[in-house]
């Protein structure tokens, strides 16, 4: 007989992530990065006004958050049902925060201070140094997370993460081809969503929602 | 138990002092799963065991009579809600019967 508590634990909190929502929401995350570059190779965004390339994340942004607290609450719950992890899992979560916390305010201090053109242009690269940046901490925070987390996919979402601004930056600048952007966003942001997508179709297949289920937690006895 | 029925070999007395409240399997997978969280709904539980509805309900009332679960009704919003925790007494027994167990098997000689 063989019985891990560790894995069995493991295992359980692992479940929340078959709901594919974490996925969507990073892959819509990584979107609202790329977008306004895409929309601008297009010439469908105009960067005179800096309305416009901040408006597109941002509403992306917003519709990722919203399809990441609704579906939690209005999809995965009624399925999965809710559960209170133990101490150990707790100290886990408290680690994420506090990188996450991290990562903010990395991210603040690098735009305020590209915001003031402290950092040099480029270079031989092509790659901005607050994109080079943005690059090394979403793989350090990404695959941190994943380790606290359990959660395997985001290590290859670290990656896509990493990859995506300096290399849309360094084609830019070292090659001629025609929409730097949408070509790497499309294989960094793609594939997240398209994983997404698929996970969370595969568990609105595989967990469909009924009635009795509300009704049991009701009448558990 | 004395040492000499420790050490005999066809004294299946041990087997006795298994806890049949737990032995059962359907129950050690509830108790198992509420004992590696600090609490869960019947859902939850029910998603990750893959028992029917009644059969759950079953033998959760079973652990309850034993003193091993304790259900919580509680509201969210205006729906009721009920939340499932092992007891102290259920996590200890649970150990026990784990170490029962493995010894019973490790004692286990291959005719």
């Amino acid at each position: 007989m063989k019985l891990n508590f560790k894995a069995l634990e493991k295992r359980a909190y692992r479940s929340f992530f078959k709901d594919g929502i974490y996925d969507v929401f990073l892959g819509l995350i990584l979107l609202s990065f790329g977008l306004p570059l895409i929309l601008n190779e297009f010439s469908l965004l105009d960067y005179v006004t800096i309305t416009m390339p901040l408006l597109v994340p941002i509403i992306i942004l917003a519709v990722a958050l919203l399809f990441m607290i609704f579906g939690k609450k209005y999809i995965t719950t009624p399925r999965l049902g809710t559960v209170h992890f133990g101490k150990s899992r707790k100290r886990k979560m408290m680690h994420v925060k506090l990188l996450l916390v991290i990562s903010v305010l990395i991210g603040v201090i690098t735009f305020f201070l590209s915001l003031f053109k402290v950092f040099p242009v480029g270079g031989a690269t092509g790659i901005p140094i607050p994109f080079l940046i943005f690059g090394i901490q979403a793989l350090l925070v990404f695959s941190f997370m994943a380790y606290f987390m359990d959660f395997t996919r985001l290590y290859l979402y670290a990656l896509l993460f990493a990859v995506s601004l300096p290399l849309t930056f360094w084609l830019k600048k070292n090659t001629s081809l025609p929409y730097p952007s949408l070509l790497v966003f499309s294989f960094t942001a793609g594939p997240i969503l398209i994983i997404g997508c698929i996970v969370f179709i595969r568990f609105l297949t595989r967990f469909p929602l009924k009635k009795e289920l509300g009704v049991a937690n009701e009448q558990a006895k | 138990m004395s040492k000499r029925s420790r050490n005999d070999s066809t004294d299946l007395s041990v087997l006795l002092g298994i806890d049949k409240a737990i032995h059962e399997p359907a129950r050690l997978m509830i108790i198992a799963y509420l004992s590696v969280v600090e609490s869960a709904d019947f859902i939850f539980l029910m998603t990750q065991i893959g028992l029917t509805q009644g059969n759950l309900s079953f033998h959760l009332s079973k652990l309850e009579e034993f003193g091993y679960v304790v259900i919580k009704k509680q509201f969210i919003g205006k729906r009721p809600h009920t939340m499932l925790s092992i007891t102290d007494k259920g996590r200890q027994n649970l150990k026990e019967y784990l170490k029962t167990m493995k010894n019973l098997i490790d004692s286990l000689v291959e005719s």
